[in-house]
């Protein structure tokens, strides 16, 4: 009887304050994203204004210096290279990707689950061990030059680990669960009927794939390059493992100012450069090839 | 006679279920030609060969004389309006409709006045910059089938494309598609399960059952001379009877049935004493009088009224003839019979029908 008058109670103070219901529901989601997420990175815009302390810490002193610095031929070099090897590494994974996912999704129900989780088992080890396997394989004396020097096909061993196509190999591997998973849930939506119009209307495979498949899927394209484009950009475990001091990315250049440098200040101003670059690239990638055509069929 | 598809012995199978069975089949060119059967009966499977989604495991298909058996379907001169319409959701109206003819590499300034020319054929003049998705059903069935009828193909083919419509549109559509068939001249092979839309629309209809052509002919012929009780039982109603033959004359035949009934039956050559016999009885071919009657029909039989179904324009009475003999009358307002009817349950009457209107069934 108490409960169920309060229950009333709560129920018509929320109809008279019809915002406060709407805010009551959110607020769970609200506490977490402003608490783990929004705070730190209040912090480190803070911190990225401020002057390095002598031991690791900040000086409560405001300063530009901390992006000044930035613009440095040497730091821009790795900007250039980190947005060249993730853009890389999208264009590969949507080849791989799409080929992969439209044949998972038009295989046989049984077929399609077990294909689809051997898509996701990668996941169930941590990708620092999947990558440091990478650095056994590609070694001087991994097992691939071993290999190719059992079969005589090279004498000398190839220089393979600690280089950008070692970071590429390394990035599309460890993201093409990211890639084939959207693109999946894309093509096997996609009504089988629709692909026999556009053949009956004398459309070869070529342009069926070109004016009706493409277009129809664009809302897996464009999640998957985004999904492997924003990670890649701010990795640095593959990058560490695979490409060494000599192929930095910024990731590398951010863990760096934050571990042994000790410089928190420019290690935050290089990852708010990063989201910046970050946030405008994908803007203007939903605005441009997403066009009106994705907006229609968002709605 | 100019034949514009022609079936020659095809089977399709998909491992080991036989979709289509050895159909032979000619359709002419300007023929509205269904296929008519249950879900099953592998008449969709039939259109799809056609249309060259499916490729025969046997025999050979010919699209105005060239076998195209093998040939993928943007190489056939065949275009399909699919049951669910299949329209393009990410193009508009206009782009959906002059999809073949860029294929085509038609000039870009003929297109536009050919899509503007088939939205007039379909009445949807001025919609080129809708969306498929604001059409209403019946509209996007229209759009389909401009989109199909713009690259004038030899043959068109129909899978069930009024099914998803409601009945009234469905009438009106029914007439339409028949008049534009008539208009543009184009071969349409039309997939139904629907009976009367079979009737109604066909020049031809070819009635199958798992696979196999039953029977093929005109609307008339499959109504009035089902050759089996499959199409008789499938096309309208029937009343079907089963006996043996006792007698047979120059014009007639005589036969008990299972159920105890003397019936006469129009001469057959392929029938003699003492044979086993099917025929079937259409329900609106009976008469119905109080008792003792005037008909001179051969069969007269005293029947008891077991149950009555009043429909408006008609009246459906079930009647047993014998305990073991039960048959269905429909009576018609305004036919001869009609005027004497009002029989109640329980009622005798007197039930009589012409010898030649009972149909000898092959199996």
């Amino acid at each position: 009887m108490q409960s169920g008058t309060l229950r009333i109670r709560i129920l018509k103070f929320f109809n008279r304050h019809k915002n406060t219901r709407a805010f009551s529901i959110l607020f769970p989601c609200i506490f977490w994203i402003g608490v783990f997420f929004l705070l730190p990175l209040v912090f480190m815009g803070i911190y990225s204004f401020l002057e390095r302390g002598l031991y690791g810490g900040v000086n409560w002193i405001f300063t530009w210096k901390n992006y000044t610095r930035f613009v440095d031929p040497l730091y821009l070099k790795i900007l250039l290279r980190t947005f060249r090897i993730s853009f890389i590494t999208t264009v590969i994974l949507l080849m791989i990707g799409y080929p992969m996912a439209y044949r998972i999704a038009r295989a046989d129900k049984r077929w399609r689950n077990i294909l689809l989780f051997l898509v996701i088992l990668p996941f169930w080890t941590s990708d620092l061990i999947r990558t440091y396997a990478w650095m056994l394989i590609l070694r001087d004396t991994g097992l691939l030059n071993g290999l190719l020097q059992y079969l005589h096909i090279i004498r000398e061993p190839l220089s393979l680990l600690y280089t950008e196509g070692a970071i590429l190999l390394g990035l599309a591997y460890v993201y093409l669960p990211f890639m084939v998973l959207p693109l999946y849930a894309s093509i096997e939506r996609l009504d089988p009927s629709v692909l026999e119009a556009a053949e009956d209307l004398g459309a070869t495979p070529f342009w069926r794939f070109l004016k009706v498949t493409m277009p129809l899927t664009k809302s897996g394209i464009m999640a998957g390059s985004l999904l492997v484009f924003i990670p890649s950009v701010g990795v640095f475990v593959v990058s560490d493992l695979l490409g060494g001091a000599k192929v930095m990315m910024i990731g590398n250049l951010v863990q760096l100012q934050f571990g042994p440098a000790r410089n928190w200040p420019f290690g935050s101003a290089a990852s708010f450069i990063l989201m910046a670059i970050v946030l405008f690239a994908v803007f203007a990638y939903l605005r441009f090839a997403g066009g009106k055509e994705a907006l229609e069929e968002a709605r | 006679m100019d034949i514009s598809v022609e079936l020659k012995d095809v089977t399709k199978q998909f491992g080991d279920v036989i979709a289509v069975d050895n159909v032979k089949l000619k359709i002419q060119r300007g023929e509205f030609f269904s296929l008519l059967g249950p879900s099953g009966c592998g008449k969709t499977t039939t259109l799809r060969l056609v249309a060259g989604f499916e490729h025969p495991t046997d025999g050979e298909i010919l699209i105005n004389n060239e076998n195209v058996s093998n040939k993928r379907p943007y190489e056939r001169n065949v275009n399909t309006v699919f049951q669910s319409y299949a329209l393009f959701p990410h193009l508009t109206v206009a782009g959906n409709i002059k999809f073949g003819l860029e294929r085509k590499r038609t000039p870009k300034d003929q297109i536009g006045k050919l899509v503007a020319e088939a939205l007039e054929l379909v009445r949807l003049a001025g919609m080129e910059n809708r969306y498929p998705r604001q059409l209403s059903g019946g509209q996007q069935q229209r759009i389909a089938l401009a989109r199909a009828l713009i690259l004038h193909p030899e043959v068109l083919l129909l899978d069930e494309p009024l099914g998803a419509l409601d009945l009234k549109l469905r009438k009106e559509m029914q007439l339409e598609l028949k008049t534009l068939q008539a208009r543009v001249g184009i071969t349409f092979i039309y997939v139904t399960h629907d009976q009367e839309e079979a009737l109604t629309m066909s020049d031809r209809i070819a009635v199958m059952d798992k696979g196999r052509l039953v029977q093929v002919g005109t609307p008339e012929e499959i109504y009035e001379f089902p050759k089996t009780g499959f199409v008789a039982d499938f096309i309208g109603e029937s009343n079907f009877f089963a006996g043996e033959i006792i007698a047979v004359d120059e014009d007639r035949m005589q036969m008990n049935t299972d159920g105890g009934l003397k019936v006469t039956l129009p001469a057959d050559p392929n029938f003699s004493k003492g044979q086993n016999v099917h025929f079937s009885v259409r329900p609106e071919k009976f008469r119905v009088e109080p008792q003792p009657g005037t008909s001179d029909w051969e069969n007269r039989f005293i029947g008891e009224v077991a149950n009555k179904i009043y429909l408006g324009d008609s009246v459906h009475y079930v009647i047993a003839l014998s305990p073991a003999e039960k048959i269905t009358v429909f009576l018609k307002k305004g036919s001869a019979a009609y005027q004497q009817i009002f029989f109640s349950v329980g009622d005798k009457v007197l039930v009589s029908w012409h010898k030649d209107d009972s149909i000898i069934l092959s199996d």
